[in-house]
């Protein structure tokens, strides 16, 4: 069996969040001396410091406000590749392989996860380049087909409910104003004309009252 | 395997055959329902989870398992699409759509004889399949009050019998009574577009939808929580077949519905009648079902796949195909799009009920003057979230960031923080032409998860008709969007010619048996005890979304089944 992975994070960032366990159990992460360890399902803790470093190319935190490291995308991310949907639950994955239109998506034979293994050889010693360095790199994969799903899985992991692992603290629904999936906006949508409404945003697990469950757990 | 008799099995329980249910069990017919995907409930709608339900499209078909293949023309090879824009569960679409209901425009119902009339047989394009329905907006129009009344539409009247409203839509066709329910609060974006386009003497008005803006029939009204394309409803407030016609169905005592159920096959003897369908079970087992009478009320692929699969020595090119029609004049709607930035203004677009919230019609059908345009006919515009979806993920996904601003980095990232409350897109739904090559066929090496051969879509709306009218249309989005108060304002590119939201046709109707697939009932004209039904049938397709419609010919049909049909089982036409 593999030796279990962790990714040490500030506890600022992520004291107090609910993750899932390998099980599907709900798991509070409790700050402890400054740091929290988070287990990897799919990552090494070296492939999650790359990936972190590339998530925060792609939503940079810096004085003007948080990003994907903030938001524990590399969590997300290795979430979904763990599960159903790394191994390609989504996509016909029967062949022929041949790209041709953009409206038929990525045509080729790699399932999310093997698509990340490729992608984190490209990105080779990504981590400790600079991030001037960090950009040329990524803009020298940009068209590649894994620079294209690590884009969209780190939108997903910046604004998706935290119960998937990303979004920590609220923080991408923060930075851009969303109040998070409220039950009615019965008592709003007709006012507030212009103007800001920047309520404090609500989980599902907070508008629901109780833990909620990641459905790619659910299902195979 | 199980072998059982009834009076009527209908394949499909989404818009149309819950209605057909529910009418005929009314009417003391039994009736077997088969739906391949689960039957939920409005309590498994309580987590609006933004990456389930619009990311990964759970509600949805599994393109995995369910796969449907494209390819732009004849000579190309064709491959899986990787988004599914139908049901997949008892309810069908209405479960998971915008809910947007439009009665078709009177010369919606004879666009070919409407064109010629007024613009000359040369507006046509020649490869063009254009018809006219065999039936007009006159014959439809009480079965469209039916479905308002019954399933329950929120909107405003813009032409009571011939009287002009303002503030409704005043390009209407004459209904005979006002909506059931009033229309839905504007929201930020509503009115915005609204003042908009009353600036460029357009006529807005809220978009009729079957979402509940008061409590009727037993269901509460809308919490304008913004989670309807793409979601199931948490309250029943939207009007779909899940909450409206099943339960009445079920009321009956005459039906019975069977879930998890793959229809593979057609059964017919040699006497030129169905004798019912065989259908795998959710454990795989074999089973037939034989009936009277066989409703297909499937999405349009599985209404023509269904009869090609289920061709005879008698039907060689497909089960009730002697016109040689089924499969052709596919249609789709295309939606160029134009997202408009707000600099000293919120828009907060993700309140309310989500799908084309506010509407102008002065650029659809034939609502305005053609002279001199290089393309016939027009589109809905509407006023949006980027993908008809309020969350962050979607506008994220759906939007792409204007001109000079990159797609990721610390720009990207400030673009999204500044604008997401401050967006509003504005959206035009074209109407495009039949064309005969446009195709629904099997695929010769796909496979879906029964082993059935994928459905394959031939099509490109890239035409110059289409194309044409396409770039008219965005042009009026900017001057909106200008007119709207937007600071920035840039398109959506458009795509390679794939099909959009909206499919119609495979199975048309019309009134000649050579030149048609069904009559105005769906009946089949070459097996009178076969009815498909759906917008597999529609010979055009109207810029306007097609569900009520589709509601309507399924309440015509079932009344012409119960109150014809079944004294006299023949050709209703």
């Amino acid at each position: 069996m593999k030796r279990r992975e962790f990714l040490t994070l500030p506890a600022a960032a992520i004291g107090g969040t609910l993750l899932y366990t390998l099980a599907g159990e709900p798991m509070r992460l409790q700050a402890q001396n400054g740091t929290v360890r988070v287990p990897l399902r799919f990552f090494t803790a070296e492939e999650a410091k790359v990936i972190t470093a590339a998530c925060a190319r792609i939503f940079p935190s810096d004085a003007s406000g948080p990003g994907a490291t903030e938001a524990n995308v590399v969590i997300y991310i290795d979430r979904q590749l763990a599960g159903p949907y790394g191994r390609d639950k989504y996509r016909y994955t029967k062949g022929p392989w041949v790209e041709s239109y953009p409206e038929h998506g990525y045509q080729g034979k790699a399932s999310p996860s093997e698509t990340y293994r490729e992608g984190l050889k490209m990105l080779g010693d990504f981590a400790s380049l600079s991030p001037a360095n960090q950009d040329a790199k990524l803009r020298s994969i940009e068209k590649s087909h894994f620079f294209q799903l690590l884009r969209q899985h780190t939108i997903e992991g910046m604004f998706c409910d935290p119960m998937h692992g990303g979004n920590a603290g609220l923080i991408g629904w923060q930075l851009v104003g969303y109040p998070g999936p409220q039950m009615s906006y019965r008592n709003e949508v007709d006012k507030h004309f212009g103007q800001p409404w920047r309520p404090k945003p609500a989980s599902l697990e907070q508008i629901a009252g109780r833990p909620g469950k990641p459905w790619e757990d659910e299902k195979g | 395997m199980a072998t059982e008799k009834t009076d009527v099995v209908i394949v499909g329980m989404g818009a149309v055959g819950g209605i057909l249910a529910a009418e005929l069990g009314k009417a003391g017919m039994k009736v077997i329902g088969l739906e391949r995907g689960p039957r939920l409930s409005t309590a498994d709608f309580s987590g609006q989870d933004e990456l389930r339900y619009f990311q990964r499209q759970d509600l949805r078909p599994n393109a995995k398992r369910q796969p449907v293949t494209w390819r732009a023309s004849a000579n190309a090879a064709a491959k899986p699409l990787p988004i599914l824009n139908y049901g997949n569960q008892a309810g069908g679409g209405t479960v998971h759509y915008g809910a947007v209901s439009w009665r078709f425009h009177e010369d919606d119902f004879r666009v070919r004889s409407q064109t010629i009339q007024r613009y000359g047989s040369s507006a046509i394009p020649k490869d063009s399949s254009l018809i006219d329905w065999p039936l007009t907006y006159a014959d439809l129009e009480p079965f469209y009050d039916r479905a308002e009344y019954e399933l329950g539409v929120s909107g405003k009247a813009g032409n009571l019998e011939g009287r002009k409203i303002e503030g409704g839509n005043i390009f209407e066709a004459p209904r005979r009574r006002e909506y059931p329910l009033p229309p839905l609060l504007a929201d930020q974006s509503g009115l915005i577009f609204e003042e908009g386009a009353h600036k460029l003497g357009h006529h807005p008005f809220s978009t009729p939808r079957a979402i509940l803006s008061q409590s009727y029939h037993g269901r509460p009204s809308c919490t304008y929580c913004g989670f309807c394309q793409a979601f199931g409803c948490h309250v029943g407030a939207k009007s779909s077949i899940l909450v409206t016609k099943l339960p009445e169905a079920d009321a009956t005592g005459n039906f019975k519905l069977l879930t998890g159920t793959m229809c593979f096959r057609v059964n017919s003897d040699n006497s030129g009648r169905v004798t019912g369908v065989s259908y795998y079970g959710p454990d795989g087992s074999t089973n037939t079902i034989e009936a009277e009478l066989v409703i297909l009320a499937t999405f349009i692929y599985d209404n023509t796949r269904l009869l090609l699969v289920s061709k005879t020595r008698k039907f060689p090119n497909g089960l009730a195909n002697s016109s040689g029609q089924l499969g052709k004049h596919l249609m789709a709607h295309i939606t160029p799009r134009v997202f408009a930035t707000f600099e000293d203004r919120f828009v907060n677009i993700y309140m309310g009920p989500n799908a084309q919230k506010h509407s102008l019609d002065d650029f659809n059908a034939d609502n305005f003057d053609h002279s001199g345009l290089k393309f016939i006919r027009g589109g809905q515009i509407s006023v949006s979230p980027a993908d008809l979806e309020g969350g962050p993920i979607g506008a994220a996904m759906s939007m792409n960031p204007p001109p000079g601003i990159p797609r990721w980095g610390a720009a990207y990232r400030d673009f999204l923080a500044k604008y997401f409350a401050r967006y509003a897109a504005v959206i035009a739904q074209t109407e495009n032409l039949p064309y005969a090559d446009q195709t629904i066929d099997l695929d010769p090496t796909v496979r879906d998860q029964w082993g059935l051969p994928a459905p394959r879509l031939t099509y490109d709306w890239r035409r110059p008709n289409e194309l044409a009218r396409i770039e008219f249309l965005t042009g009026k989005l900017e001057q909106l969007a200008a007119a709207m108060g937007a600071t920035r304002y840039w398109r959506s590119p458009m795509g390679a010619g794939a099909p959009g939201a909206h499919h119609e046709g495979g199975t048309r109707m019309g009134d000649n048996p050579k030149t048609s697939v069904v009559n105005r009932y769906g009946q089949s004209w070459d097996i009178p005890n076969l009815f498909i039904i759906g917008s597999s049938t529609f010979p055009t397709m109207s810029g306007f979304n097609p569900t009520l419609t589709i509601q309507a010919l399924a309440y015509m049909s079932a009344d012409a089944i119960v109150n014809r049909y079944k004294k006299n089982p023949g050709r209703l036409v």
